[in-house]
C-alpha cells in the first residue's frame, strides 16, 4: 500500500465517519477500514476526536444546567417579557452559531454540534421558563413531552445522536412524572418511543441511544404493566401476602423474565441481519443481566419462599381468564418466538455466511425459557434453591460462550459479572451467621481478590481472544 | 441537499420559538383579558420536585363536596361556575359543558382529581429562591373571622382558562 496517497487517507479520515452517519458502513466495517489503512480516529492537533467531542458535549451540559438555575434562582430580578426575549434570543444565537460552526463555515464541526445540542437544552429551559414566569403547574409533564418531541426533529435532520437520547431520556421522565401524578398507565410512551424515537435511533446506528431506550421500556414495564396486573389481579388473591416475598414482586419478577427474553429474542434476530447485527450485543447482554437479575432475586430461598411460590403458582394457574398477566406474558412469548422464527429462517437460507455457533444463540434462548417453567412445577423448597442457582450459573456460562463465539466483550463481561455477584452472594448467605464476623471478613476479603484475580485474568484473555 | 437542511433546520428553530411565544401568548392572553376575580387560599403540602421554590397552593373552590361530583370520573374535564359571593368567588355549579353565565358569574375549566377535588393548573405560586416561607408561614394561619390571611387574584378569560396575576397577604399584594 506504498503508493496510497496521504491525501487519500486525509479523505478516508473524514469521510469513514459521514459513511458511518449515514449508515453505509456499520462500526464494524469501519475499524476494519481504519485498520487497513492505519487511519485512526484523532482530531488534527493529535487529540482524540472523541475527548473533543465529550469535553464539548459536557460543556453544553453545564451551561445548559446554569442556565437553567439561574432563571430559576434570579428571574424576580428581570422583568418578564424581557427574560422571556432574552430566553428566545439565546436559544436562536446559540442554534444559530453552532450550524454556522458545523455546516456553514464548518471549521468547528464539534463545538458546532455542542452548540446545537445545548440549543436543545436552551428549548427545554424555556419551556420552563415561561411555565415559572405564569406560574403554570397542572400537568407539568407535558412540558418534557413537548420537549421531548420538539428536539427530536433536530435530531433526526443533523443526524445527532446525543438528542435522540436526551429524547428518549425526558420521554420516559415525562412517562414516570405522568404515572405518579395522574396514577394511569401511559399507552403513549411505548407508542412515541417505539414509533418515533427507535427509528431515529436506528437511523443514527446510535447504541447509547437504544440503550437509553430499552432502559426506558423497563422503567414503563415496572411503574406501567406490572403495577396494572397487580391491581387488576383477582380480588381473592388480594390477601396472599408473605414476608418477605410477597407475591406480587414474584409476579414481577416473572413478567420481567418474559420481556428480558423478548429483547434476547430481538437481539437474535438482529444477529441474522447484516445491516444491523452490532445492535444485537446491546439486546443480548442487556437482555441476558435482566433475566439473571431476576433469577438470581429468586435465588434467595427463605422460610416463606416456599408459600409464597406455591400461591403465585396458584394464581397463575387458576387465574388465565381473570388476569391481564397471561395476556402479556403471552404477547412477549408470541413475539420472542416471532423474533427467532424470523432469524432462524433467514439463517437457514443462507448458512454459509452465520457461523454454526450462531445457532448458539437459540440454544441460550431455550434455556431462557427454562425460568418460567421451573416455577410453574410447584416442586418443593430445596428444588427451587437448587433450580434458581443452577439456572444463574448456566446463564452466566452460556453469556460467556455466547460473547466468546459471536465476538461480543459486552457479554463476555456479564457472564463474569454474574458469576461473581452470584458467588459473593452465596458466600455471604452460607458463612454469615456461623463464622465469626471479623473472620469471615477476611476470608470473604481473600477469596474475593483471588477470584477476581483469576477472573480478570480469564476475561482478559478472552477479550484478547475476540479482538485478535 | 445543504441548502434544504439548512431551510429545515432553521424552520424547526422557529416552530420551537413559536410554541415557546404561543404558550406564554396565551397566558397574556389570560391576564389582559380576563375577568380578575379573588379566591381564598388554603395550605396543601407541595410535591413538585423539579422546580425551583414555590408555594403550592390550594383554593376553597379546589374542594368540592356536591352530589353532582359523582358525575365525573377522576381526570375529566369539568366546567366550575364561580360567582362573587362577597369578597371572594366561591363555586355555583359544575356541569359537563360550558355553563350559562349570569350577572358576577365566570367559569374555569378544570380536571377532576381525587375525592371530589378539582385542579384548575393555578397550584403554584412561583417565588425567588428562598423567599416562599413567609407565604407558607401566612397561609398556615387564618384571620379573627375564620378566613385565610391569603388570597389569590386570578384571570379568568373566556374560554375558562386561568392564571394568577396576583398573590396577597392580609390584602396586601406580595412583592419580593
Amino acid at each position: 500500500m506504498s503508493n496510497i496517497s496521504k491525501n487519500f487517507l486525509r479523505v478516508l479520515n473524514t469521510e469513514i465517519p459521514l459513511w458511518k452517519e449515514e449508515g453505509i458502513i456499520t462500526q464494524e466495517q469501519a475499524d476494519k477500514i481504519r485498520e487497513r489503512y492505519r487511519v485512526y480516529e484523532t482530531a488534527e492537533k493529535g487529540i482524540p476526536a472523541k475527548l473533543v467531542k465529550a469535553l464539548a458535549m459536557i460543556g453544553a451540559l453545564l451551561i445548559g444546567a446554569g442556565v437553567i438555575l439561574f432563571f430559576a434562582a434570579n428571574w424576580e430580578a428581570i422583568p418578564k417579557y424581557i427574560r422571556l426575549i432574552i430566553v428566545l434570543g439565546l436559544i436562536f444565537g446559540v442554534y444559530h452559531r453552532g450550524y454556522y460552526l458545523k455546516y456553514t463555515k464548518g471549521n468547528y464541526p464539534k463545538i458546532g454540534s455542542a452548540l446545537i445540542f445545548l440549543g436543545s437544552l436552551l428549548f427545554g429551559a424555556g419551556i420552563w421558563l415561561v411555565a415559572q414566569t405564569f406560574h403554570i403547574q397542572s400537568r407539568y409533564h407535558t412540558g418534557f413531552l413537548i420537549w421531548a418531541i420538539g428536539i427530536l426533529p433536530i435530531s433526526y435532520l443533523l443526524n445527532m445522536a446525543s438528542i435522540t437520547v436526551v429524547s428518549s431520556a425526558l420521554l420516559t421522565i415525562w412517562m414516570t412524572t405522568k404515572t405518579i401524578e395522574a396514577d394511569t398507565i401511559s399507552y403513549l410512551y411505548p407508542i412515541l418511543m417505539l414509533g418515533l424515537i427507535l427509528p431515529v435511533c436506528y437511523k443514527q446506528r446510535s447504541l447509547h441511544c437504544l440503550i437509553t431506550i430499552i432502559a426506558g421500556i423497563l422503567i414503563w414495564y415496572g411503574i406501567d404493566i406490572c403495577k396494572y396486573i397487580i391491581e387488576n389481579l383477582p380480588d381473592r388473591y388480594r390477601y396472599l401476602y408473605s414476608y418477605p416475598y410477597n407475591y406480587e414482586s414474584i409476579l414481577c419478577y416473572i413478567l420481567y423474565i418474559s420481556f428480558a427474553f423478548l429483547l434476547y429474542a430481538v437481539g437474535v434476530m438482529h444477529s441474522a441481519t447484516k445491516r444491523f447485527r452490532d445492535f444485537s450485543v446491546i439486546y443480548h447482554t442487556l437482555g441476558i443481566l435482566i433475566y439473571s437479575g431476576c433469577i438470581y432475586l429468586l435465588c434467595f430461598i427463605g422460610e416463606d419462599f416456599e408459600r409464597t411460590i406455591l400461591s403465585v403458582c396458584k394464581i397463575l394457574t387458576t387465574s388465565f381468564n381473570e388476569s391481564p398477566f397471561w395476556g402479556v406474558w403471552s404477547i412477549n412469548a408470541l413475539l420472542s418466538v416471532l423474533f427467532i422464527f424470523i432469524a432462524y429462517s433467514i439463517m437457514r437460507r443462507n448458512p454459509q455466511e452465520y457461523p454454526v455457533l450462531i445457532k448458539g444463540e437459540i440454544v441460550v434462548a431455550i434455556l431462557l425459557l427454562l425460568a418460567p417453567v421451573v416455577i410453574l412445577l410447584q416442586l418443593d423448597k430445596t428444588f427451587y434453591a437448587i433450580g434458581f442457582n443452577l439456572l444463574l450459573l448456566l446463564t452466566a456460562l452460556s453469556s460467556v460462550v455466547l460473547g466468546y463465539y459471536k465476538k461480543q466483550v459486552a457479554l463476555v463481561n456479564a457472564g463474569f459479572l454474574i458469576f461473581i455477584v452470584h458467588f459473593v452472594t452465596r458466600y455471604v448467605d452460607m458463612f454469615y451467621d456461623f463464622m465469626p464476623r471479623s473472620l469471615f471478613f477476611i476470608i470473604a476479603g481473600i477469596i474475593v481478590i483471588g477470584i477476581a484475580t483469576i477472573m480478570e485474568k480469564k476475561r482478559k484473555q478472552l477479550i484478547t481472544a475476540i479482538k485478535k | 441537499m445543504k441548502t434544504n437542511q439548512k431551510k429545515l433546520f432553521y424552520i424547526i428553530v422557529a416552530l420551537q420559538l413559536a410554541f415557546l411565544l404561543v404558550m406564554a401568548g396565551s397566558k397574556t392572553f389570560t391576564l389582559v383579558t380576563g375577568t380578575k376575580i379573588l379566591l381564598e387560599v388554603i395550605p396543601v403540602d407541595p410535591r413538585d420536585l423539579f422546580r425551583g421554590n414555590y408555594v403550592a397552593l390550594g383554593y376553597k373552590i379546589s374542594e368540592y363536596n356536591s352530589p353532582d361530583m359523582e358525575k365525573f370520573k377522576i381526570g375529566s374535564t369539568i366546567y366550575v361556575k364561580l360567582k362573587k359571593t362577597g369578597k371572594y368567588w366561591e363555586i355555583a355549579g359544575v356541569s359537563k359543558s360550558k355553563p350559562e353565565l349570569g350577572k358576577d358569574e365566570v367559569y374555569i375549566v378544570g380536571e377532576t382529581g381525587c375525592c371530589n377535588s378539582i385542579i384548575y393548573g393555578i397550584e403554584a405560586y412561583f417565588v425567588p429562591e428562598g423567599k416562599g416561607d413567609r407565604i407558607q408561614r401566612s397561609m398556615a394561619q387564618r384571620n379573627i373571622n375564620n378566613t385565610s390571611r391569603v388570597s389569590a387574584e386570578v384571570a379568568v378569560d373566556r374560554f375558562g382558562n386561568a392564571v394568577i396575576s396576583k398573590l396577597y397577604i392580609d390584602d396586601k399584594p406580595v412583592e419580593f
